[in-house]
């Protein structure tokens, strides 16, 4: 299984920021980091795991 | 049935009250009146409770004694009473969603599960404590082992209220792992069922696709009896599953399970203290005959419960959008922050985290059908401080794909808190899974309750709003 590396945590967090910043502007930034942090990291290890191409976002269990 | 001679009857469970007001030999109203005085005794300290319905559980309570005297029964929860977390809609109650006012609502009807509840003869109490829509700001609930612990969330008050024998069971629900993880930190039964087996329609949502009702007991029967009340296809709720309600077995299993004991990295998380719970508690459950083999689960795991907290914060933005472009700065900090940061997820990686929750269910559930059950850690330890609600991990991948999980106490930590063992099973495997949870509630043999009277909380302690959270901050759901 595919690892995040620190590079990539590091470029959602900065994406992450910026988005923040523009929707809730600076003001907020504070109280936002840690969960900000926590969410680059889930992100990075979501965006690095490997998933079959032609898999769907399905969810409910009844189809399968 | 013992314990009906001996137990007071705000002790009884759900199966023993419910079979002496059949016999003629207990009244709804009687254990009613049980239920209110032990509330009126403990409430003060626990906290467990936003509203008891005096009125509505009296009346209640009185028609059905005349039925009963007339001979006529509703179901299998004829005089018993349960108690709702308030995110449950019950007609003519406020459903708060532990928001403190800025987002009460006051239904029209019942939610499918109270309804179901109803026709089968329960007398709902009243509505549960719950951290702010179900999410991570801890509620003012007390565990009833230890004052200075959490209860665990976010069904806070279902998990206490059970625990201090207030009413004998109650409903909850479970986003990441918030029926699973007070139940171990309060020694009770917690059931998650699968996602899809109950009906979520009038349940305020936190995430569409990992949201369940759960079910809080002091036995596995107990919970069981509920489940096959509960259970079934609602075509109102587009995540419900048409598929037969599971055939529960009547009686305890005699036949030993076959028990995956999981090991290796996912389970280092716990404490020492739990790991060697466990380790002695599958050691039993060997002796007595269990087929119990070490487990390790796949790979996809750690992506999976990434995967859940992606969905889980772009989903509830996405509910609460609206409430927070109005009440922005009447959330309390921890959902603020959760729904913020959700607002920010971009869609195609909401989708990825959607996919690999598929891809892993395929991969979990080729695992799970090697068992009857897996076995292993409810929570990291015993009951934390009380400014968190405690780590959902062990529960995570379970709510991530749907399997049905049940929290069972199995005995105490060295501190005298409740320790919690989890069991899983395939999806819709909830016959089995509850065979398997009985035969080791019996072979661990927990019989241990809160202390009479529950200790006071120390002065100073009161939870609030600006504790912070060890590790993730959105992880305690």
């Amino acid at each position: 299984m595919s690892e995040p590396t620190p590079e990539a945590i590091a470029a959602f967090r900065a994406a992450l920021t910026e988005e923040a910043r523009r929707r809730f502007g600076p003001a907020r930034l504070e109280a936002l980091a840690a969960e900000l942090d926590a969410l680059a990291a889930d992100l990075a290890r979501v965006a690095a795991a490997p998933v079959g191409p032609d898999l769907e976002p399905g969810f409910l269990l009844r189809e399968e | 049935m013992t314990r009906v001679v001996d137990a007071p009857l705000h002790a009884w469970s759900v199966g023993e009250a419910a079979a002496a007001i059949r016999r003629g030999r207990l009244t709804a109203t009687a254990l009613l009146d049980a239920c209110l005085a032990r509330i009126d005794a403990l409430e003060p300290t626990l906290r467990a409770w936003v509203r008891v319905d005096r009125a509505g559980a009296r009346s209640a309570a009185a028609a059905l004694d005349a039925e009963a005297r007339a001979g006529r029964f509703r179901g299998p929860l004829h005089g018993v009473p349960v108690g709702l977390k308030d995110v449950f809609h019950a007609a003519g109650l406020p459903t708060t969603a532990g928001a403190r006012g800025f987002a009460d609502v006051v239904p029209a009807e019942d939610a499918a599960s109270v309804a179901r509840l109803r026709a089968a003869g329960a007398v709902i109490l009243g509505k549960l404590q719950t951290t702010e829509f179900a999410f991570v700001d801890p509620a003012p609930t007390r565990n009833p082992w230890h004052p200075g612990r959490t209860p665990g969330g976010s069904s806070a008050g279902s998990a206490a209220a059970v625990a201090a024998r207030m009413v004998p069971a109650a409903l909850g629900s479970q986003t990441v792992g918030s029926t699973l993880r007070p139940a171990a930190f309060c020694g009770v039964v917690g059931l998650k069922p699968t996602y899809g087996r109950i009906s979520r329609r009038g349940v305020v949502p936190v995430s569409w696709s990992l949201d369940h009702v759960g079910i809080f007991a002091r036995s596995v029967a107990d919970a069981a009896l509920l489940l096959g009340v509960l259970a079934g296809h609602d075509p109102a709720d587009p995540g419900s599953a048409a598929v037969p309600p599971p055939a529960l077995a009547g009686a305890p299993s005699e036949a030993a399970p076959r028990l995956g004991l999981v090991g290796g990295a996912f389970v280092e998380r716990a404490a020492g203290e739990m790991r060697a719970h466990l380790d002695a508690l599958a050691a039993r459950c060997a002796d007595a005959g269990a087929v119990v083999e070490p487990v390790r689960l796949p790979e996809c795991v750690p992506a999976l419960v990434a995967a859940v907290h992606v969905v889980l914060r772009a989903e509830a933005a996405a509910w609460h959008a609206d409430l927070h472009r109005a009440h922005a700065d009447a959330y309390r900090p921890r959902i603020r922050a959760a729904l913020e940061a959700g607002m920010c997820v971009d869609a195609a990686l909401y989708l990825r985290a959607q996919r690999i929750r598929r891809q892993a269910r395929r991969e979990l559930a080729a695992l799970l059908g090697r068992y009857d059950a897996l076995l292993l850690p409810a929570a990291p330890g015993a009951a934390p401080d009380p400014g968190t609600t405690g780590d959902p991990s062990f529960n995570a991948p379970w709510s991530g794909i749907g399997a049905p999980a049940i929290t069972l106490p199995t005995g105490l930590g060295a501190d005298r808190l409740p320790l919690g063992t989890q069991l899983v099973a395939a999806p819709f495997a909830e016959a089995a899974l509850l065979a398997a949870a009985g035969w080791v509630e019996a072979v661990a043999g927990f019989d241990a309750a809160p202390p009479e009277p529950p200790p006071s909380a120390p002065a100073g302690s009161q939870v609030g709003a600006s504790e912070t959270l060890p590790g993730r901050p959105i992880g305690a759901i």
